[in-house]
């Protein structure tokens, strides 16, 4: 495992009966980086987190963290981790800081001391004595991220960590998961807020039936970020000769004409290509193609694909 | 280990719960004593003033009537503690435990804190580890305090009524009190499994307290059957249970019958309720270690 790796999981494997949840799933995260984990509910995003953190055993497969085997060495690999899990589970009866204190407690060192100031850190400092049961959806889901933090995590893994925020709140949210991987860890982040993903992660890991259907960075994904539209009479030929331009990845026929994948400064070059064939476009319209569009395409497809087998 | 039982501590000290459980038990033993003087005095003031009704005074008249109550009274003195005081701390305190034990395991499944703790790195065998030691201080703590609210209800009643407060054996309640305590724990440990199995506190209090009233019911009835069943019925937990808490042994030397059946010596019913915890909290391990905690 390469030293800025500080989460890896390899060929994982989990079975509910005749269900396959996650199929050979490999993924890895480096430090300073953020991977998004996208994928429909049902995906296989929280059984796949749940291996990574020892709470579900896998079929078959390993999860490291910073080189440690979750399964074998759990104890000290879960140390170096910082997990927020889709629903945010505290004690009621304890106020916000006492169930912090009570993680802190349990992970040791010098995790007590960290209390207060992630707290503060997190917004929650004036409201540390009312107890869990009457926060806030959004407070819930601050606690849940102080409380990843309180270890000095090398990982930090958030599940849906926006939920529930308001749009200041989310924005809060983005800043600290870059502050995070400025600080040097690894953040994995499972959301079904794209705009959020696109936003904060390097890299993003998209899972369909508990398989991985693709993996890249934004640019890579969203094929270089965007696209044209074209309106033209003879949309066959000139997908024909739009194929063959550099950088074009995908040509697709539409009502109107075609649609082309390629980056946004090869306008120009799919106009010239066209005209050097005679073919007129009457519109050449750039396109963004978002992580949204890529996501659907993806998932769409995959759910028509047959199903794994079990 | 001293970690995860910290933060146990420190969660469980937090706790209403556990506060309540504790405040019955002490609340409990003055009340029950109070309540057995005044209405024995009670009685007593109407059988002595020639007033009581004829259905109070029983078939041997109202001198024999006197006598009995004056020997329940007589019970309520130091004295008797190891036998009345301990007695009673037994019959609550099983009913309690019965209902903590549970709700001790049962509310990590229901607030979702189980996938908290766990992906906090603690182990599951730290998990079961720290669930039962602070289960067993929590009882340690229960029978000391309602030894302790008993013996004081005892010294306020014989105070009230100018009985003797002599007579106070520490030993034999610590021996009692040590018997007692021991005998809870089969119960808590097979409650705290059905609520790590059904994971649930509901249903290992509900199935508890079923376990408790109907299995004492069911020896019973084996050995009205058939005497000869009375070795399968000192199997179970109630019967052992029940020697256990008996002083009469140490104190007659005889062995005490239940249900026209002599009952287990008491290192057999101690042997057979260590077997009966170890067979609890080895199923509770293996149910918790083979299952995973989902997420949804």
């Amino acid at each position: 495992m390469p030293a800025d790796v500080v989460l890896r999981t390899q060929g994982l494997v989990k079975r509910f009966g005749g269900l396959l949840a996650v199929d050979h799933l490999d993924l890895e995260v480096r430090r300073g980086e953020v991977v998004g984990l996208l994928g429909p509910n049902g995906a296989g995003k929280s059984t796949t987190i749940g291996m990574i953190l020892g709470l579900v055993a896998p079929t078959a497969g390993r999860a490291e963290v910073v080189g440690l085997d979750v399964t074998t060495r759990r104890e000290q690999a879960l140390a170096r981790v910082g997990a927020m899990l889709e629903v945010t589970s505290f004690y009621p009866y304890l106020a916000g800081r006492e169930n912090l204190m009570a993680v802190a407690i349990l992970r040791g060192g010098a995790a007590p001391t960290r209390v207060d100031p992630l707290l503060a850190r997190l917004g929650l400092a004036q409201r540390a004595g009312s107890r869990f049961r009457e926060y806030s959806l959004g407070m819930r889901q601050r606690l849940g991220i102080a409380s990843t933090l309180l270890g000095d995590p090398a990982v930090v893994i958030l599940d849906e960590p926006a939920n529930g925020l308001d749009p200041a709140g989310q924005r809060e949210i983005r800043d600290l998961i870059r502050e995070l991987a400025t600080e040097g860890r690894g953040v994995l982040l499972a959301s079904h807020l794209l705009h959020e993903v696109e936003q904060v992660c390097d890299r993003v890991i998209v899972i369909q039936k508990g398989r991985k259907i693709v993996e890249g960075s934004l640019a890579e994904i969203t094929h270089g970020g965007g696209g044209y539209a074209i309106t033209i009479a003879d949309a066959q030929r000139a997908a024909e000769v739009l194929r063959r331009v550099s950088g074009v990845t995908e040509v697709r026929l539409t009502e109107r004409g075609v649609e082309v994948a390629a980056p946004p400064e090869r306008g120009a070059e799919l106009n010239r290509a066209l005209a050097e064939e005679r073919l007129f476009a009457s519109a050449i319209v750039p396109r963004r193609s978002t992580l949204e569009d890529v996501f659907i395409e993806l998932t769409e497809k995959g759910a028509n694909d047959a199903p794994p087998a079990a | 280990m001293l970690r995860p039982l910290r933060s146990e501590l420190y969660r469980m000290t937090r706790r209403l719960m556990p506060r309540v459980i504790l405040g019955a038990m002490f609340g409990f033993g003055l009340v029950f004593y109070e309540l057995i003087y005044t209405t024995v005095s009670q009685q007593l003031g109407l059988l002595r003033s020639g007033n009581a009704p004829s259905s109070v005074t029983g078939p041997g008249g109202t001198e024999a009537m006197i006598r009995q109550l004056e020997q329940t009274l007589q019970q309520l003195a130091p004295a008797s503690i190891p036998e009345l005081g301990v007695g009673l701390v037994a019959g609550l305190g099983t009913v309690l435990l019965i209902v903590y034990g549970p709700s001790h395991l049962g509310t990590e499944y229901g607030w979702g804190t189980l996938r908290t703790l766990l992906a906090s790195g603690l182990s599951r065998r730290a998990f079961l580890a720290t669930k039962l030691v602070s289960l067993l201080l929590f009882t340690v703590a229960l029978t000391a305090l309602g030894v302790v609210s008993v013996t004081a209800a005892s010294y306020l009643v014989s105070l009230q009524a100018g009985f003797d407060t002599g007579g106070l054996d520490p030993a034999r309640i610590l021996s009692a009190s040590w018997r007692t305590g021991y005998a809870f724990l089969p119960y808590t440990a097979l409650t705290a499994l059905i609520a790590l199995w059904a994971r649930s506190s509901g249903a290992g209090i509900a199935a508890g307290l079923v376990i408790f009233f109907v299995e004492g019911l069911a020896t019973q009835l084996l050995i009205s059957l058939n005497r000869d069943l009375v070795t399968v019925a000192n199997l179970g937990i109630s019967r052992n249970v029940a020697s256990l808490s008996r002083l009469s042994v140490s104190v007659s030397g005889s062995t005490p019958e239940s249900a026209g059946a002599p009952l287990p010596d008491q290192t057999q019913a101690a042997l057979v309720l260590a077997a009966w915890i170890v067979a609890f909290i080895a199923l509770a391990y293996w149910r918790l270690r083979s299952r995973d905690v989902t997420l949804a």
